[in-house]
C-alpha cells in the first residue's frame, strides 16, 4: 500500500478498529479463555523446542492461571530431583490479541495479501514469544530469588551481564509484553511491502519499478 | 529474476518514501528505551514514581468510600473496611506510568509543530490516568465481590486491552485530526516539523 493511500484510509480504520477489531479482540479472547491459550502453549513449546534446543523446555497444559511453559534445571545446593522455572502462558495473551485487532483492522487489497500478512504476525509473533520466554526463564535462572526460594548461597558478582538481563528482562515485562503486537505487526507489513512487490515480479515475469 | 541494483533501488525508494514514519519510529524507540531505564531506577522510582502510585491509591480511596466501597489506604496499599476482607496494592506497573511513557514518547515523535500536539498529549495524558484511577477503582471492587479468577482477568486482561485500544484509537483519530488540518498535506501527518 502506498503512504498516501494510508493516510487516506485514517477515517476507515478508526471505524473499523471499534467494528472489525474489536470483534476479533472479543473472539480471540473467547478462543483463548475457552482452552486455546492449551493450544498456543503446545505451538509455541514445539517451536521453542527448536529454536531454543539448547533449553530444557516443556509445555504443561492447564486452565488459563496454571498452563505454563517448564525449564527444568539443577542448582548447586537445591534439590536433587532439579527444579521447575515457569513462564505463565496466559500472560502472552496481551500482545496477541493486538496482533488480532490490528491484522482484522487492516486493509488489503485481497484475501490472500490478508493471510499473507497474518503469517508474517505469525512468524514475527512466535520469534516475539521465544525471546519472551527464554529472557524471563534466564533472568530467574541467574538471579537471586530463586537461590533465596532454595535457601541457596546465591554469589552476587554484580556482573555486567547480569545487570544486562535484568534491565532487559524488565524491559520487557513492564512495556513489551504489553506494548509487542504494534512492532510486531510493523515488522509483517514492512517485510510484506518487500515480499509482495517481489511476488508481483516473479507472476508477472516482467521487472517493474 | 530481480538484479541486486533494482533490490537495492527498491529498499532506498522505501527509505524515501517511508522517511518521516522511519525516522517516527526510531525517536520514539530510542526515547522509550531512555524513559524506561529513567523509571525503572530504583532512585527515581523511589523519590518520583511512588508519589504518584500513593496519590493514585488516595484518589481511588476517595472514590471508592464516595461511592459506598469503605477503605483504609496505607502507602499503595488499599484494604476493605468490613466485613469482606480484601487487600490489593499498587505496584509499580499498576499506576499508569508505563503506559504514560508509550503515549507520550509516540507523541513526541510525532513530526508534527508542538503547538498542534501539545492539547491532545495533554488530554490523552489526562484521559490515561482517569481511566487508570476507574481501573484501580473496578478492580478493587472485583476484588472484594468476585472470585479471584475474575479479578486475574480484568487485572491482566481486560484493562490492558481497553489501554491499548484507547491509545490506538486516540493516537489514529489525533493522526486524522493533524491530517486534515487547513495548514498540513493531507497526505502526510508525520511530515517534517515546521522550522
Amino acid at each position: 500500500m502506498k503512504r498516501a493511500e494510508l493516510y487516506a484510509q485514517l477515517p476507515l480504520l478508526m471505524r473499523r478498529l471499534f467494528t472489525l477489531g474489536l470483534g476479533a479482540a472479543i473472539a480471540f479472547f473467547v478462543f483463548w479463555y475457552m482452552g486455546g491459550h492449551n493450544l498456543w502453549g503446545h505451538f509455541l513449546g514445539f517451536c521453542l523446542k527448536i529454536t531454543a534446543f539448547f533449553y530444557d523446555l516443556r509445555f504443561v497444559p492447564g486452565d488459563s492461571e496454571h498452563a505454563a511453559i517448564l525449564h527444568h534445571m539443577f542448582i548447586e545446593g537445591g534439590p536433587a530431583s532439579g527444579i521447575d522455572l515457569e513462564f505463565k502462558i496466559n500472560l502472552l495473551s496481551a500482545h496477541m490479541v493486538e496482533v488480532v485487532t490490528l491484522l482484522a483492522m487492516w486493509p488489503t487489497a485481497n484475501r490472500m495479501a490478508h493471510l499473507r500478512l497474518a503469517l508474517w504476525c505469525l512468524l514475527f509473533t512466535v520469534l516475539y514469544q521465544t525471546f519472551d520466554v527464554l529472557i524471563q526463564l534466564h533472568v530467574q535462572e541467574i538471579g537471586p530469588k530463586l537461590a533465596t526460594r532454595f535457601e541457596v548461597m546465591w554469589e552476587y558478582d554484580g556482573s555486567l551481564w547480569y545487570k544486562f538481563i535484568r534491565k532487559l528482562s524488565n524491559f520487557d515485562k513492564f512495556i513489551l509484553r504489553y506494548w509487542a503486537g504494534f512492532p510486531i505487526f510493523l515488522c509483517a507489513l514492512v517485510l510484506d511491502h518487500f515480499t509482495s512487490k517481489r511476488l508481483k515480479i516473479t507472476e508477472s515475469g516482467k521487472k517493474k519499478n | 529474476m530481480i538484479g541486486q541494483n533494482e533490490e537495492t533501488s527498491k529498499i532506498k525508494a522505501f527509505f524515501q518514501e517511508y522517511r518521516a514514519e522511519i525516522k517516527f519510529v526510531s525517536i520514539f524507540t530510542i526515547g522509550l528505551v531512555i524513559a524506561f531505564l529513567l523509571v525503572n531506577n530504583k532512585r527515581f522510582a523511589d523519590n518520583f514514581i511512588r508519589p504518584i502510585t500513593v496519590a493514585e491509591t488516595f484518589v481511588a480511596s476517595k472514590v471508592l468510600n464516595l461511592i459506598g466501597y469503605p477503605n483504609r489506604q496505607e502507602g499503595a496499599f488499599l484494604s476493605s473496611a468490613n466485613e469482606k476482607f480484601f487487600r490489593m496494592e499498587v505496584r509499580n506497573n499498576c499506576n499508569g506510568v508505563y503506559e504514560s511513557i508509550v503515549f507520550l514518547m509516540a507523541f513526541i515523535a510525532i513530526q508534527i509543530p508542538w503547538r498542534r500536539k501539545i492539547g491532545w498529549m495533554s488530554f490523552g495524558f489526562f484521559l490515561f490516568h482517569v481511566i487508570n484511577e476507574l481501573r484501580l477503582i473496578t478492580l478493587f471492587i472485583i476484588g472484594r465481590d468476585y472470585s479471584a479468577k475474575t479479578f486475574v482477568f480484568f487485572h491482566e486482561t481486560f484493562w490492558n486491552f481497553a489501554l491499548v485500544i484507547m491509545t490506538l484509537a486516540i493516537f489514529i483519530f489525533c493522526a486524522y485530526q493533524v491530517s486534515k488540518a487547513p495548514s498540513s498535506s493531507v497526505e502526510s501527518p508525520l511530515r517534517e516539523a515546521d522550522a
